[in-house]
């Protein structure tokens, strides 16, 4: 459930208040454009991947569902999907398994520094529970979700068969969400 | 090839919410957890632990001026949206506001929620505008019935005796031409007996509308049958 503030943020957006704009950029720019850059890396395509997501949300607010979840994780849903869609729109721009794993594993062995207490204390939450599941799971979902590949792709890169690669990829989310669950965070 | 079990859908359904799917491979899960409710809870399940990953991503602070491109961009863009739907936020957030609107449409109808003073003009043209004869009558099973009128403001649909959908489904009007795909209009919930969704964008040129039931956030394509269809 979305915090009051957030409501009165969308609110003004569906009174096409550009000061909202400006505030939920000033909020949740540094999120969108690291998701785009996980995802792209320092391509000039991670800014326009972050600037089309803020358009996204100016040109249908109404998308948004607070009842659904915290804006920040509509918007870093919308900047990945869109990341994805340009990698596999331009194969130049698709990082290296070697880039995503690195990337990820690094992040979850140092901080992550966000601007608020709550925000940073949730990514640890969420890295820590990330780090209980196996290495093998953690590259597959990697690939995945931050690579944009398919479970097929995900199965030739590692050189695994395709039901090996689906068992990791179901195998890893079942377990990350006994760990959430079992955190309490639902 | 669409043939597929349950448990073959069923141990691609991580994948799916990870949107490791193939196109193809993502039209047959969609339309199997529609109807299964073991595989949309587990998919409900893999989708929040999905979502979870994004929580982990560093926050990277955005180049120079990143803001002032996006307001400038903003404001060049005003009034392009594809559609404007009615957004169920107001609603949610409004007092119920009653609507005798009844013997215009022969609906079994009650109420419908607005709230601002926008919204309130936004009745009014929709009843001015479900007084006009040429609208587009759709039907459906159980008295399920629209109707899609033209404004100046882009095509207007009116529903009512919908079924009742999931919280995480949504309602999508599509329209409809012969030999090409059908083209999204918009989303909208049934919060109430009455629906409405203003488009804005134009029914010309099309020949025919319909609505399905949708996952939550609409579909690139209709993933179920029609609730409702202009026939």
């Amino acid at each position: 459930m979305a915090s009051d503030p957030e409501v009165d943020l969308v609110e003004g957006l569906l009174a096409r208040d550009e000061g909202a704009l400006r505030r939920v950029m000033a909020i949740h720019a540094g999120a969108v454009y690291g998701m785009a850059r996980r995802v792209l890396g320092e391509s000039t395509m991670a800014e326009e991947v972050a600037q089309d997501t803020f358009l996204a949300l100016w040109r249908r607010p109404g998308a948004y569902d607070p009842e659904r979840g915290p804006l920040k994780a509509f918007l870093l849903g919308v900047a990945r999907n869109k990341a994805i869609d340009a990698v596999r729109k331009e194969q130049g721009v698709r990082r290296t398994k070697e880039e995503l794993v690195a990337g990820f594993e690094s992040e979850l062995a140092v901080g992550v520094a966000d601007s608020t207490f709550q925000r940073a204390a949730e990514a640890t939450e969420v890295r820590k529970s990330l780090g209980m599941i196996s290495a093998v799971q953690r590259e597959a979902i990697v690939l995945a979700y931050f690579g944009g590949r398919t479970y097929r792709e995900v199965a030739e890169e590692l050189g695994i068969p395709e039901g090996t690669a689906k068992t990791r990829l179901r195998d890893g989310l079942k377990r990350l969400k006994e760990v959430l669950d079992t955190d309490g965070r639902r | 090839m669409n043939e597929r079990s349950h448990d073959e859908i069923k141990e691609l359904i991580a994948a799916y919410a990870l949107g490791a799917l193939p196109d193809d491979e993502i039209r047959i899960v969609r339309a199997h957890i529609l109807e299964c409710d073991e595989c949309m809870a587990e998919a409900d399940d893999y989708l929040e632990a999905a979502s979870s990953l994004a929580l982990s991503v560093k926050p990277v602070e955005a180049p120079t001026g990143f803001e002032e491109r996006v307001i400038s961009r903003a404001r060049g863009s005003i009034g392009d949206s594809l559609v404007r739907p009615l957004p169920s936020l107001r609603r949610r957030l409004a007092p119920a506001f009653a609507i005798g609107i009844l013997s215009l449409l022969s609906l079994a109808l009650v109420a419908v929620t607005f709230a601002t003073r926008s919204d309130l003009e936004s009745t009014e043209r929709i009843a001015t505008a479900l007084l006009r004869s040429d609208g587009i009558e759709l039907a459906g099973e159980a008295g399920a019935v629209g109707k899609l009128v033209e404004t100046q403001e882009g095509a207007t649909l009116v529903a009512a005796g919908l079924p009742e959908v999931r919280a995480d489904r949504t309602f999508q009007l599509w329209f409809l031409e012969e030999g090409a795909d059908p083209v999204s209009a918009g989303t909208f919930d049934a919060s109430g007996d009455l629906s409405v969704l203003e488009t804005g964008v134009t029914f010309e040129g099309f020949a025919g509308a319909a609505v399905t039931i949708e996952p939550a956030g609409g579909s690139d394509q209709p993933t179920s049958d029609p609730v409702i269809s202009s026939g």
